[in-house]
Formats: C-alpha cells, sequence, structure tokens
C-alpha cells in the first residue's frame, strides 16, 4: 500500500473521530474563577495516586528481588508481577524451547482471544501461532536454522496465567515506557488456569525470558539471550 | 492620543479575536489576568479533544481546567516566542495520563489511548471518504502500534499537529517523533497490505 494514501487516510480517520461537545463559554468562566484559588485547584490528587501507585508497584518488584534471594527453594512467597506469578523453586535442567503446535494465521488467532495480539516486526512472520484451548494466551513461534526456537507468548496481565519457580533474582531491565524482567537461568514455569489453578500438565523447563508488561498486555520472550531479548522489547514498546 | 488611549486603564477588550497568542501571552505576564480569558476560550475546544484522544475520558473538562491553570503558573516560566498551542497542549496531555492512569483500576505500564477506543457504530460523518469499514480496519492496526508510535500518530493526524508541535505536546526530540511516525507508517503499511493478503488467501 502506498504511503500517499495511507496519509490520506489517517487525515479522513483523525477528522471522523469526534471527541464530545465542549461548552467552551462556560469552561473559561470556570477556569478563569479557578485562577483566584490556583492553589486547590492545583493541588488536583490525581498525579499523587499515581506516584503512590508508581512506589507500590516499585516496593513489590523490590520484594520479589529480595524473596528470590533469601527464600530456600521451596514454594513459600507469591509475587503476583503483571499475570506472572513468581515463586522461588528449584533449578531445572536446561530443555529446548517447544514450538507452537499449530499453525494458525494471524487473523485467526485474532479472533480466539479477547484481546488485540503484538506482532514483532523484528523477527518476521512467526512459523508458528497457537492459542490455549481457553484463550488466554497467544504464543507465536520462530524456528532458527540452528535448530533454536524463539517462542513469545502473551496474554492479558491481569489474572495470574503463568507460575514461575526461579532460585535467583531476576533482573529488572528499564525499556523507558516500561520495565521488564529478566530471568538468566533454567527455570520451571507452569499455566495457571482461569480458576487460578495450577495445570500440572503444563509443567516445563523454561530457558532465560524476559517478561514485558506493556499496557493490559503481558510479553513473554524466551529462546532470544538477553541483549536480543532486550532489542526484540525495544522495537514492541516502540522505544527503540 | 491613539497610543495615550490603548495605554489607558480601560484598554483594548479582552476577548477581542484579533490579539495573537503572543501578545495576550505578554499581557498576562505583565500581569493583566483577564487576557488570559483570551487564551483559555481561543483553546479550549482543542485542548478538550486533546484531554479526550489521550484518555481523560469523561475527566476531559476538569483536565482542561487544571491544565488551563497550571499554565497560567507556568506561563512566567514559558520560554519568550515560544508558541503557546503545543506548550500547553503538552500540559494537557500530561495531565490527561494522570487523570487516566489515576482512574485505572490497576497500575499498568503504558496506557493505551482512548481514541482508539472510539466507537465507530454511529453515522458516517459527512463528508467522509472513507468507509465504516476501512476506518474500522486502520483503527484496529492503530490499536496494534506501540504506544509511543500510537501517540505520535494521535497528535499528528488526529489534532492535526505539524512535527515540531508533536516534538513539543510530546515533550520529544524532533528526530524521535520523525523516526516513530516512519516506524508506525512503516508498520501500518505492512500490516495493512498483509492483511489483505491474508484475507484473500483465506477466501
Amino acid at each position: 500500500m502506498n504511503t500517499e494514501r495511507l496519509l490520506d487516510e489517517l487525515r479522513g480517520l483523525g477528522r471522523s473521530v469526534q471527541s464530545p461537545p465542549v461548552d467552551t463559554e462556560a469552561l473559561t468562566a470556570r477556569t478563569m474563577a479557578a485562577l483566584d484559588s490556583p492553589v486547590q485547584a492545583a493541588a488536583t490528587p490525581r498525579p499523587r495516586i499515581a506516584r503512590r501507585r508508581w512506589r507500590a508497584f516499585a516496593g513489590a518488584v523490590a520484594a520479589v528481588m529480595i524473596v528470590l534471594a533469601l527464600t530456600p527453594p521451596v514454594r513459600a512467597a507469591v509475587v503476583d508481577w503483571f499475570g506472572v506469578v513468581i515463586t522461588s523453586g528449584p533449578a531445572v535442567e536446561n530443555q529446548p524451547v517447544p514450538p507452537a503446535e499449530s499453525s494458525l494465521s494471524m487473523v485467526e488467532a485474532r479472533k480466539l482471544v479477547n484481546f488485540e495480539p503484538i506482532q514483532p516486526w523484528t523477527l518476521g512472520p512467526p512459523d508458528g501461532v497457537e492459542v490455549s484451548p481457553d484463550g488466554m494466551v497467544l504464543s507465536m513461534t520462530w524456528s532458527a536454522a540452528g535448530g533454536g526456537v524463539t517462542r513469545m507468548d502473551q496474554f492479558i496481565g491481569v489474572a495470574p496465567t503463568y507460575l514461575k519457580e526461579f532460585l535467583y533474582a531476576a533482573e529488572q531491565i528499564d525499556l523507558g515506557s516500561t520495565t521488564a524482567l529478566w530471568f538468566d537461568g533454567p527455570h520451571q514455569v507452569t499455566r495457571i488456569d482461569e480458576a487460578g489453578r495450577e495445570q500440572v500438565e503444563t509443567a516445563r523447563s523454561a530457558g532465560p525470558t524476559l517478561i514485558v508488561p506493556i499496557g493490559d498486555l503481558t510479553i513473554r520472550i524466551e529462546g532470544l539471550d538477553r541483549d536480543r531479548a532486550v532489542e526484540v522489547a525495544r522495537s514492541i514498546t516502540g522505544t527503540d | 492620543m491613539y497610543e495615550r488611549q490603548m495605554d489607558g486603564p480601560e484598554g483594548p477588550p479582552t476577548d477581542s479575536t484579533d490579539v495573537t497568542d503572543q501578545v495576550a501571552v505578554d499581557r498576562v505576564r505583565a500581569g493583566d489576568r483577564d487576557a488570559y480569558a483570551i487564551l483559555v476560550r481561543r483553546h479550549a475546544a482543542a485542548a478538550h479533544r486533546a484531554a479526550f484522544i489521550f484518555g481523560a475520558g469523561p475527566d476531559a473538562e476538569d483536565v482542561v481546567q487544571v491544565a488551563f491553570v497550571k499554565a497560567y503558573e507556568a506561563l512566567p516560566r514559558c520560554r519568550d516566542g515560544a508558541a503557546f498551542r503545543p506548550w500547553f497542549l503538552r500540559i494537557v496531555i500530561n495531565e490527561a495520563k494522570n487523570a487516566k492512569r489515576a482512574a485505572r483500576r490497576r497500575w499498568s505500564a503504558t496506557e493505551r489511548l482512548a481514541a482508539l477506543d472510539v466507537r465507530l457504530d454511529g453515522p458516517d460523518p459527512a463528508g467522509s471518504t472513507l468507509s465504516r469499514e476501512r476506518r474500522a480496519e486502520l483503527l484496529a492496526a492503530l490499536r496494534r502500534l506501540p504506544v509511543p508510535q500510537q501517540q505520535v500518530i494521535a497528535c499528528r493526524f488526529f489534532l492535526e499537529l505539524d512535527e515540531r508541535e508533536t516534538a513539543t505536546a510530546l515533550g520529544l526530540p524532533a528526530g524521535t517523533v520523525k523516526s516513530r511516525l516512519y516506524r508506525a507508517l512503516r508498520r501500518l503499511e505492512c500490516e495493512l497490505s498483509s492483511d489483505v493478503e491474508v484475507a484473500e488467501r483465506e477466501h
């Protein structure tokens, strides 16, 4: 499709998106009145709430770090981090990343999940696309010529969706618009179903993984080294 | 005598539409509080649209009012000669993002744009050259873009700012706006054409 036509269409789309009407005179009167009591008007609680939430979030991440570093390898501490529940667990053998079992088209896969999936353009079109039977997780895989598989799972990061058991501290990586967690060694990973039950039959050993929260979605990227995974994450979050 | 009149206590009318933003800004900075009403009246509608598009939802009016008060207080620190509108829109956009974050049930790393949740079930706007199906396709493709790219697209095509104004409104270097816009357009081209191919293959 050519760029000129796309630009025209975007302009047309922009003009067709209506915003609600606003009473300019009333707003002007209210604003001018508010200038007389600027302290009150400026003391809106909104930014503070945002900051408080950020602190709570940063605190939760710090708690994960400490817990992972200190607790013995038993399933004691549980932290839900954007749909990924992290507990400490034993070290496991490294196993190959499983490729997707079916190959849906993206158009088909999109219809089976209740979110708008993200496609990482830097990796090119995937070889395999699958959706979990409960429609909660969309997975794409890419097979390298050398036999390695790159896997990207995405899901709404609100309900617990994965259980990770990891012995060591995960590393926080600042991506500008979001913070990712990097797990640098093999660890046990298990799907959690909608009712919050562990699906033990799905338990497998996962390799190094990057977890990236993007808006409502959480993305797991597995099968790439740290730098490449971060590069793909940056291309997805648009901070590249 | 004319000059004396201009400088007199009555002064020119403050709701004058032929006063430029720069003149109004200078007057406010010189202590003429009422001259601020010119700026508020002139930019309220655009600010309200920006607040709506950046996710303020039903709070858009409150967001705009708070933004105007903050801008009034910040005006003495506004760089001399800087255009008022993009400078002010940056305050509106930040305020809208704050409002949206606070309204969210759960803290989230980034936010999606409200504009991209617009419903297309109303009548097609008069003079629209795009079918509803095509607009739905475009919106779906926009929703799949990374949020930073959506924001650049929103400023350029929904708020009709130029690249320089977009950079000011989003608080980004001009080069970043250019590259994000380029990447966004490339992805949209790619995605919109591959969707057509896939759809054709499936039928």
